[in-house]
């Protein structure tokens, strides 16, 4: 069974169209990458998949069960976590709270609000060992407004994987990035992420091509394409349609 | 000179803290939900006018806690079944909504309790001077108000920054919908907030409806000094809430003690005018006469000055 399923997906605002008829199907423990040129849809595709947006059409199978009418808390429940393209840290919480934050609902911590933080011993020793995992351990008290930039993002990689989610979603994991610092995030998303199903919108070739093992083509809002990287590459409607285009360097998504 | 200054200090304490009960469930509201909640000051009349028909009934102290929680509940009705719906029509139809909800409290109350000021006053077992300076007397009930604004203060402050609800309302602030994608129930969320920060504004409305009296234009008396309130401290900074607030208090509190006119001032600068000069009006404007419009000044100034408000964030 597919970890996710999308059948015939579709979404429009108004009179148009941003994604039209998408299928697609992730096995488990696939490294699967979305590519494709500015305005293709693949930022939609990620809501629709975490819930932010409704599909228009179509369904969204997870682990064989529809999740497209379920609100987005529902969703992570169920192991499928996500990261954002835009920085979406909690930037005046401490490196330390953003995670905590990510971590209450998963280890199941109800609402409430007279249990103290501080002394919930399981949640801060988690807390404790993720923030080792990132290599933020010497950051854990600085507001993560405050973050170097790849650090930001590292923290962000850490708010999706908190929740041992089976499904990761990443938005762009390493725009903006130098060489250095991409190869840096590289070897964390690939440490972080063994054992679990990954799906990553990106822009950069190199790092798709080094990090997937199977590729989807999205080109004004259809799926033309989604194969192996080799067969990606020898395919005609993407060479003409999106490796024909010269991509610019370190081109940032709209 | 002394003892006016020591109690203007005082009652502006009590009127700043007493702002800050309905400032800090607007600002919160705000960054949250990205709601500026119109009707948020009828919340606070509903408070004392619950208060005032539970306390003929049952007697005071029990409204102090009932009437709050009437509120709160009914805030969290509006949020669930209200707000929520009119979410999906966009910002402006939430506008709206809280802007006619206000109109519909206003109403309600002159249809159940007419327009007349209602007779609430605060328990007679508190009818005493806290302490007497300088020949002057401090009642009690404002330094009961003073003990219940300022725990409430320090009570949301240690939920907001101790609590496991807390620490999540505050990602939120920034970004909800990121929060939601951690597992977290954010509608339920909202609604929580709504309601808490309502039963807030009930609460300031128990205790102040004996003090600033019950009657039914109560709300936009207050309410547009909140949105001042607010729009000084920065939108969607508690900070800026509490400095505004009680910057706010004192100011006007000072202002009214301070007796000073304009004739003062111009004395001050040596100029004198004949007392049937045509712009007579003019000279006789004392500081206590302009209090009322101080907060407005300050507004425009901030407005023109530090348009994100003193502890705002700008626009980026």
């Amino acid at each position: 069974m597919s970890v996710l399923q999308l059948d015939n997906v579709s979404k429009s605002f108004g009179n148009s169209a941003i994604l039209r008829n998408v299928h697609l199907r992730i096995e488990p423990g696939e490294r699967h990458a979305i590519i494709g040129p500015n305005g293709a849809g693949k930022s939609t595709l990620f809501h629709l998949i975490s819930g932010r947006q409704q599909v228009s059409a179509g369904r969204i199978l997870f682990k064989g069960e529809a999740i497209h009418t379920l609100p987005p808390h529902e969703i992570a429940r169920r192991g499928l976590a996500r990261s954002f393209q835009v920085s979406s840290l909690f930037a005046q919480l401490s490196v330390f709270e953003n995670l905590r934050c990510a971590l209450l609902w998963p280890l199941g911590y109800g609402y409430s609000f007279w249990h103290l933080l501080s002394r919930e011993k399981a949640l801060n020793a988690r807390t404790e060992s993720l923030l080792d995992e990132l290599g933020l351990w010497q950051r854990r008290d600085v507001p993560a407004g405050e973050l170097a930039y790849a650090e930001q993002r590292a923290l962000e990689l850490g708010l999706a994987i908190a929740s041992s989610a089976e499904l990761i979603l990443l938005d762009e994991p390493v725009a903006g990035m130098n060489a250095t610092e991409a190869r840096q995030a590289l070897a964390l998303i690939r440490r972080v992420t063994a054992g679990k199903t990954l799906v990553v919108v990106e822009h950069d070739m190199t790092v798709v091509f080094d990090i997937a093992d199977r590729i989807s083509v999205l080109v004004q809002g259809e799926l033309i394409a989604s194969d192996t990287p080799a067969a990606i590459r020898r395919n005609a409607r993407v060479q003409e349609a999106y490796l024909g285009v010269p991509v610019p360097a370190g081109g940032q998504h709209a | 000179m002394a003892d006016a200054l020591i109690f203007a200090t005082l009652n502006g304490l009590v009127t700043g803290m007493l702002l800050f009960m309905l400032a800090s469930g607007v600002t919160l509201i705000f960054s949250m939900m990205g709601v500026l909640n119109f009707a948020h000051a009828s919340f606070y009349m509903l408070g004392a006018y619950f208060a005032f028909a539970i306390s003929q009934q049952i007697g005071f102290w029990p409204a102090l806690l009932l009437a709050p929680m009437l509120v709160g509940v009914l805030g969290a009705l509006v949020e669930r079944y209200g707000l929520r719906q009119v979410h999906k029509s966009g910002q402006v139809a939430e506008l709206v909504f809280t802007f006619g909800l206000a109109f519909l409290i206003e109403e309600a109350v002159q249809l159940f309790w007419g327009r007349a000021t209602q007779d609430f006053r605060s328990p007679a077992a508190l009818d005493f001077a806290l302490f007497t300076l300088f020949g002057q007397d401090f009642p009690a009930w404002k330094g009961v108000m003073l003990c219940i604004s300022v725990s409430i203060f320090i009570g949301l402050y240690f939920v907001l920054t101790r609590t496991r609800t807390g620490i999540i309302i505050q990602a939120a602030i920034t970004h909800p919908q990121a929060v939601a994608n951690l597992g977290h129930n954010v509608p339920r969320l909202f609604m929580v907030v709504f309601g808490a920060g309502s039963a807030l504004a009930g609460l300031a409305g128990v205790i102040a409806g004996p003090v600033l009296t019950t009657f039914p234009g109560m709300a936009s008396v207050l309410g547009s000094i909140v949105f001042v309130i607010v729009v000084i401290g920065g939108l969607g900074s508690l900070t800026g809430a509490l400095v505004a607030s009680l910057l706010i208090g004192l100011l006007q509190s000072w202002a009214i003690a301070s007796g000073l006119g304009m004739a003062d001032l111009l004395a001050l600068l040596g100029v004198s005018f004949p007392p049937d000069h045509a712009l007579r009006d003019l000279w006789r404007l004392t500081l206590p006469q302009v209090a009322p419009l101080l907060p407005y000044l300050l507004l425009v100034l901030i407005l023109i000055f530090r348009p994100s408000g003193l502890f705002g964030k700008r626009e980026s």
